[in-house]
């Protein structure tokens, strides 16, 4: 959460720059034509979020890793949880990396029995857990993901779809030229961008990340205290959990209804 | 209607042959040139991605897009020229008349319509994307066609199973009348043949006759679509683009030979000719001026009241003429009780220079399980001037007698009969009343 | 016909179909068994089922990406339509749970049923309790149809006791949720462009909301009854969604709620049969009751079958014949006609009826009979 206002301010203005760089590109001007401009160099604003970010080379063809380290790379990178279906299409346009949708249900199976192993590792594929500490299948994150921003509460949903929308603006902004397929991941975002309240004209083929990011950061603030609040209550009752379930979400045995003691409105209340 | 449909479909099915309904065509025999339309589309996107054409008799032009979900309408070109062509050609020599096989086939045509005339408005802000203003034009004819297609007692638009089952009945389930296919070998079988319904559950189980591919040739095309995205050499992928091409081709040929084995099966049944000039002339020139205008849909309310009013005019006046020229039809109404046979037993003509003027006649009504004659009820002679309103009615060990007051034709009553009576043919509503006047004073025909 | 793609039918399918022909034995033991269409005409007939049998795949695709696009971002386009519909402020007031993304449809299909049937339940007991942050929009409840029992208390549909409708919408003066379900088919001018659809659709939300009332029973006798669904399909410009319709559907589930007994009736008939040895459903459909009705076209695979069956005779030409003929065979009456005597007063009006049709047709009634019977 963005408190220092300077800071807000100045990464609006980044921002702004860098949409002016990203349309002047669009022109696509000859070297003489760019010659008879008085461009001054655009600085490199970078706000430094909770995590670090891995030192990258300028290389966008990732070197092979398994679909596992993808995953929590493109995790890391945008640092959110992030819903299955985008982290597909983020890998896909980012950097190239094809990974079929039904891969993730066996990256589940394979991380719950690599728990149950023993095996050690930095970093775990974790989940997003509802207030009663069920897994949210299609939503992933990291084991260093605070608890807090892994838990999901009524509003949720919504911040982290302004929370992503913003942080894929952002990296179309900075990062644009290390991109693998840009066009693709212009419409990645524009797909998600076009959904955001307060958005008046969306033009197809037109792409003002700036102006998304702007957009998003409105909404964000009208429900991103709130959706804390409700975090920070979840992750404290969520705290009791074990390891296990706290990473992968309580799992219970799918017993036959005849074995379960009925329903009825008092159980349920308990 | 609905008793004699069934009685038919009993007698079709023992002689293994269809049975005629009604006495004459509800449509002019056709005219020197028409033109048909055979679709495919690809099935829930209601997507065009083959098209044949041209006029029935002849082999169809055929254009196809392999991709159809590419939303490439480029192929569609000729189509379009061919189609606004033919119809400005026809709107001058005679009237125009379009074969369409089935209802889907209808349905894609008013979807196209909807879809292209749209893309016209609201332009894509991508250049590319935006279909050619052929198209656009295709997208504005096919919504004149589906909208004459509307119009009660039109001469132009033809669907084929549609006009087949307003004839003539099968001797099967009706669910199965759908499938042109199976429609015509009913229609075509002689009576007294055997293996009718074989033949047509066979047709029916081969191809759909839905303006869309085989289950088998549609699997086929998305398999070969998934080897072309994977294709790495120009050649391969054109070698199979032709091979989508010769299925979609294939298809529409099938659906087209189809189309003209049932037209002719359908004419050559040798009903009566109907006789609609002067509805015909009017679709005509209905079209000619929006072949020449682009007509907005009217959207506005009372535009539209003035659509429903005309077309339920248009509804009666097309009904009565049906009635007039086809005594088979007559037979239904009256088994349904809308129509009747009577004699004339009095005529009571108000004295000149006595007013109000209250003409009357009796009349002794033929008996009949149904009939709808109530208080108020206006009924004219079939084919006659005579017009009544009944004051009274009443039940008689033969059938009815009933009192009218005579609201035109009084000079044509005269003691005798019987006649046939149905009801009233529809006076022109003010708003035809209107337009004609207009065109009077403009001197349009 | 629309199968799944393993040719088994779905519970919601299996009661609409019984539904829609409750004098069928046949086709609600076929949904009892919950075995494979195609299989089951194979081993009744004796011959591979030859015509095209389930949905076309351009079909599952278009139906996929339509609620893939109507869910992502928050489930945006949906959000829109219910604000619309619902008289809220805007799609930011709706507020969204998505059980699809905690327990995946596609995932494994029982435990994804039990889970997302506790977490709907404890949903619709919050939003009757009037509780805070209550979903407004809730995509891929589950539901429990807990009537589907057999005697014994097992499941009757085995296996299968659960309903997935698309979505359910909070009606907030009521504390409930209406069914609703999403399809790709086109609309245009407010109407669906095949219209023979709709009525499959009408039947689908029916059963979900038959299954709701259920529920909100179980919380409270004197809970709201709810006969309102709602429908969303897509308009004929790409995949996007059309606006919302609420529509009543009393009729609908009351037509579902009397295809529960018969499937149960149907259930102690297999039971029967079973004891007495008979275990595969090909041995045991010769025993089975069926009933021909022009609604089986298309809808049932066995109807090839069921024509040929002399006791389906009188209704292989459509109920218009049948009605005409009172239901007798065409011999009958034509025995009847050459009666002497009076005849009762019905036999009389069908002969007068008979008599009349064949006038229209030009032919009189002796040759009529003689030519049909």
């Amino acid at each position: 959460m963005i408190t220092d206002a300077r800071l807000a301010k100045a990464r609006k203005i980044a921002a702004q720059m860098r949409q002016l760089q990203l349309d002047l590109e669009s022109l696509q001007l000859s070297d003489e034509e760019q010659g008879g401009l008085d461009v001054p160099a655009v600085p490199q604003i970078s706000v430094k979020r909770e995590q670090s970010f891995e030192a990258r080379p300028g290389i966008t063809r990732r070197p092979l890793k398994s679909a596992r380290e993808q995953v929590l790379s493109a995790l890391q990178e945008v640092g959110l949880p992030m819903l299955s279906r985008d982290v597909q299409h983020y890998l896909r346009a980012r950097y190239g990396v094809g990974i079929d949708a039904t891969r993730f249900g066996s990256l589940r199976k394979a991380e719950m029995e690599a728990f149950d192993r023993g095996s050690q590792r930095s970093v775990w594929l974790g989940y997003g857990l509802t207030e009663s500490g069920e897994a949210v299948k299609r939503l992933l994150a990291r084991s260093d993901f605070t608890l807090q921003e892994r838990v999901v509460g009524p509003f949720s949903g919504r911040r982290l779809f302004f929370a992503t929308t913003a942080r894929f603006c952002e990296i179309a902004l900075h990062e644009w030229d290390r991109i693998e397929d840009f066009e693709a991941f212009s419409i990645f975002v524009a797909d998600h961008a076009r959904d955001l309240p307060g958005l008046k004209h969306f033009q197809k083929g037109q792409f003002p990340f700036a102006e998304w990011l702007e957009k998003a950061y409105e909404a964000l603030a009208g429900i991103a205290e709130r959706d804390l609040l409700d975090r920070r209550h979840i992750a404290m009752r969520l705290t009791m959990l074990a390891d296990k379930d706290r990473l992968f979400g309580t799992e219970f045995s799918a017993e036959d209804r005849s074995i379960d003691p009925p329903i009825t409105a008092e159980t349920l209340a308990r | 209607m609905k008793g004699v449909v069934a009685a038919a479909r009993l007698l079709a099915k023992a002689r293994q042959s269809a049975v005629r309904v009604v006495g004459s065509y509800d449509i002019r025999h056709d005219p020197e040139e028409t033109f048909a339309i055979v679709p495919m589309r690809v099935v829930g996107e209601e997507i065009i991605q083959a098209v044949g054409y041209g006029r029935l008799g002849a082999p169809p032009q055929v254009v196809v897009e392999h991709h159809a979900l590419s939303r490439r309408t480029a192929f569609l070109i000729p189509f379009a020229n061919a189609l606004d062509e033919y119809l400005t050609r026809a709107v001058d020599l005679d009237f125009p008349r379009i074969y369409i096989a089935n209802a889907p086939a209808l349905e894609l045509l008013t979807v196209m319509a909807a879809r292209y005339e749209n893309a016209g408005r609201n332009l894509n802000p991508n250049p590319a994307l935006r279909p050619s203003h052929e198209v656009v034009r295709l997208g504005y004819l096919c919504r004149l066609i589906k909208d004459i297609y509307h119009m009660p007692g039109q001469q132009i638009v033809v669907v084929m199973t549609e006009a087949i089952r307003r004839h003539f009945v099968t001797g099967q389930i009706p669910p199965k009348d759908g499938h042109l296919g199976a429609l015509t070998e009913w229609l075509a079988a002689v009576a007294g043949a055997t293996g009718t319904q074989a033949r047509a559950d066979l047709r029916a189980l081969h191809f759909p006759a839905a303006a869309m591919l085989s289950r088998e040739d549609d699997e086929a095309v998305e398999s070969i679509l998934h080897k072309i995205k994977k294709s790495k050499s120009a050649l391969t992928r054109q070698r199979l683009q032709a091979d989508i091409e010769h299925l979609q081709a294939e298809s529409v040929l099938a659906e087209w030979s189809m189309l003209q084995e049932a037209h002719a099966a359908f004419w050559g049944r040798d009903l009566d000719a109907s006789v609609h000039p002067d509805i015909t002339k009017q679709n005509t020139s209905w079209l000619k001026y929006r072949l020449e205008v682009v007509v907005a849909r009217s959207r506005r309310a009372i535009a539209m009241s003035q659509r429903y009013e005309m077309h339920e005019y248009h509804a009666g006046l097309h009904k009565s003429a049906l009635i007039a020229q086809d005594s088979m039809r007559f037979e239904h109404e009256r088994v349904d009780g809308n129509a009747f046979r009577a004699r004339i037993s009095a005529v009571r003509k108000t004295p000149r220079g006595v007013q109000p003027k209250d003409h009357q006649i009796d009349l002794t009504v033929d008996h009949q399980p149904n009939i709808r004659l109530r208080l108020g009820h206006r009924v004219q002679i079939v084919g006659g001037e005579l017009v009544g309103e009944v004051r009274m009615v009443k039940r008689t060990p033969v059938g009815y007698d009933a009192t009218l007051s005579v609201l035109a034709g009084i000079d044509s009553a005269a003691i005798g009969g019987p006649h046939r009576w149905a009801d009233q043919v529809p006076g022109k509503p003010f708003t035809q009343k209107y337009y004609d006047k207009i065109k009077s004073v403009l001197g349009m025909s | 016909m629309s199968g799944a793609a393993n040719g088994r039918i779905t519970s919601s399918a299996a009661l609409i179909r019984t539904a829609v022909n409750p004098d069928c034995d046949l086709v609600a033991a076929i949904a009892l068994e919950q075995e494979s269409e195609p299989e089951i005409y194979r081993q009744i007939v004796g011959r591979k089922y030859e015509g095209e049998y389930g949905i076309r795949p351009s079909l599952v695709r278009r139906g996929a990406k339509f609620e893939i696009n109507n869910h992502a971002n928050d489930a945006m386009p949906l959000r829109k339509r219910i604000a619309e519909a619902f008289g809220y402020a805007g799609p930011e007031d709706v507020l969204v749970r998505d059980l699809d993304k905690e327990e995946p449809v596609s995932g494994h299909v029982h435990i994804g049923n039990l889970r997302r049937f506790r977490k709907t339940q404890k949903i619709v007991l919050n939003a009757y309790r009037r509780k805070a942050d209550i979903p407004d929009l809730v995509i891929h409840p589950t539901l429990e149809l807990p009537l589907l029992k057999a005697p014994d208390g097992q499941p009757l549909i085995r296996g299968s006791r659960y309903l997935n409708p698309d979505f359910m919408v909070l009606h907030r003066a009521l504390g409930v949720y209406l069914i609703g379900d999403e399809k790709s088919f086109i609309v245009r001018d407010d109407t669906v462009v095949e219209p023979g659809k709709l009525d499959q659709v009408r039947r689908q939300i029916a059963s979900g909301t038959l299954a709701m009332r259920h529920e909100l029973q179980s919380i409270d006798r004197s809970a709201p009854i709810i006969s309102d669904g709602l429908l969303i399909f897509a308009s004929p410009y790409g995949l996007s969604a059309s606006k919302m319709v609420q529509e009543n559907l009393a009729g609908e589930i009351r037509q579902i709620e009397n295809a529960i007994p018969q499937l149960q009736r149907v259930a102690v008939t297999l039971a029967t049969l079973r004891a007495q040895g008979l275990h595969q459903l090909a041995a045991m459909a010769p025993h089975l009751n069926t009933q021909l009705r022009e609604s089986c076209y298309g809808r049932c695979i066995m109807v090839q079958h069921c024509e040929q069956l002399p006791q389906n005779a009188a209704a292989a030409l459509g109920s218009d014949v049948q009605k005409l003929l009172g239901g007798k065979t065409p011999g009958e009456i034509a025995a009847l006609a050459a009666t002497a005597g009076l005849l009762p007063r019905r036999e009389t009006a069908l002969l007068e009826g008979i008599k009349q049709a064949a006038h229209v047709l030009g032919i009189d009634i002796a040759t009529y009979l003689q030519e049909v019977a």
